[in-house]
């Protein structure tokens, strides 16, 4: 049982008592005060809020930026404090308000959004779309703050996806929408310009995979990029064309897929393997001195994590972008 | 001096322990207690152990050690293996023998309170 205290708007305190293993965002909630929030698991960040003045358990500043640990923000879905916390809503991630540019079938389930360009932010970082003041869904920036005039996502739909069926029956060209962000340390940052990079993903892990290789190109780039995607089957396949464009255009980028249910006629095809990690393992054995990304969802993200440290990556060299899955 | 700060501090313990985890997860007698599913967080954890073991500063008690490793029912198999994890790593770096033999005595010191005997 661990006191909590909510300091609201004009300074009226707020006092909740926190039941054992309960989080300061479902005690808060429980007690009528509307704190935003997202994926309830520490990614979106949209619950994070302030204790200036208390200890705050390191596990609920998990993800965010150095500095914003010194001043005390955390996020209150992953915070059961022991010690009793006098906390505060946070303006940290100031909503922005964006225009619907347009909207695009990419695969039977994968829909591209194009939005007007309302934050600034590096290609493979994230942000929370607000559908409404309840609905809010974190998706990558595949776009370039400076090739493009827009912010672009790839919203794959879900068949009980509450938001990525919205996107896709109900999201009309001219609706505005809220967007907070950007987060997230999966971009380029590689200062050896000659250094070998891998990227591998699966499904719509190929959107910050590409943001990534897009602005490491753009940057002027040298060394190999290789990128591995992976997916179910061949129709999971999506946004070839634009790759293929990007791969005649820089001929130290290439591109190879996996496709684990692979019909007999394709498996001919150039660059098809059915199994992404072992396809990893016989481009790349060695990564030694090479800078990786990943993307896709946890259980892929650990394993190839695994893979590509034992071939020798340093770990501070492996990046990761994890996708959740929303509890329904 | 200390061994630490011969071998080069902070910075030898960056160097080694990519090295160190690597063995241990590929050592079937242990790598069941060290293949988690944060990497990053198993990641510090060794930080901190190799940190010890080279007599840099740590705030590692006895009581520590053996809270941490309570009930995971290990061995001398066990400790033995991460030993070898930990010499072979020295060897990789190639870092002298008597600062080897310094540091060896380093991780045998906490031996009973790792083994909860």
């Amino acid at each position: 049982m661990t006191q909590l205290y909510f300091k609201g708007e004009s300074s009226e305190i707020t006092k909740v008592q926190l039941a054992e293993g309960e989080t300061v965002l479902n005690g808060l909630l429980r007690n009528g005060v509307d704190v935003p929030y997202g994926c309830r698991t520490g990614v979106c960040q949209s619950c994070i809020m302030v204790s200036p003045n208390n200890e705050v358990p390191r596990t609920a500043q998990k993800g965010l930026r150095e500095v914003q640990k010194q001043q005390g923000y955390f996020l209150s879905c992953c915070c059961q404090p022991k010690e009793p916390m006098v906390v505060s809503l946070s303006d940290y991630f100031k909503k922005e308000s964006t225009t619907v540019l347009g909207k695009e079938f990419l695969s039977d389930t994968v829909v591209r959004i194009r939005l007007s360009k309302a934050i600034c932010y590096r290609p493979g970082q994230y942000a929370t779309l607000w559908k409404n003041a309840q609905i809010a869904r974190t998706y990558s920036l595949v776009s370039h703050p400076t090739a493009d005039n827009f912010l672009e996502f790839h919203v794959r739909v879900y068949p009980d996806g509450v938001f990525s069926n919205w996107v896709k029956d109900g999201m009309q060209i001219g609706d505005s929408l809220e967007i907070q962000g950007p987060m997230g340390d999966c971009y380029y940052t590689v200062e050896d310009k000659d250094q070998t990079m891998l990227l591998s993903g699966l499904g719509t892990g190929l959107a910050p995979l590409f943001g990534v290789a897009r602005d490491a190109l753009i940057q002027g780039h040298r060394g190999r990029i290789l990128m591995l995607l992976g997916a179910r089957t061949q129709e999971g396949v999506y946004y070839e064309k634009e790759l293929a464009d990007l791969q005649q255009r820089y001929p130290n980028f290439e591109v190879r897929f996996s496709v684990r249910e692979m019909a007999p006629e394709f498996q001919a095809r150039a660059g098809y393997s059915s199994d992404i990690y072992t396809l990893a393992k016989m481009l790349m054995p060695d990564l030694s001195n090479c800078k990786v990304f990943l993307a896709g969802g946890a259980s892929f993200v650990r394993k190839m994590k695994r893979q590509c440290f034992l071939a020798k990556a340093n770990m501070g060299d492996i990046a990761a972008d994890t996708f959740l899955s929303f509890p329904k | 001096m200390s061994v630490y700060e011969a071998i080069g501090g902070e910075a030898a313990v960056n160097a080694a322990v990519d090295v160190f985890y690597r063995k241990v997860l590929l050592d079937e007698r242990i790598s069941e207690f060290f293949d988690t599913v944060d990497m990053e967080e198993q990641h510090r954890k060794q930080k901190a152990f190799l940190t010890m073991a080279f007599g840099g500063p740590n705030a590692y008690t006895g009581k520590d050690m053996r809270e941490a490793h309570a009930g995971m029912n290990l061995t001398e198999e066990h400790f033995t293996a991460v030993a070898e994890a930990l010499v072979g790593t020295l060897n990789d770096l190639e870092v002298p023998q008597n600062y080897i033999d310094e540091i060896v005595g380093i991780a045998l010191s906490v031996k009973d309170d790792v083994l909860n005997v």
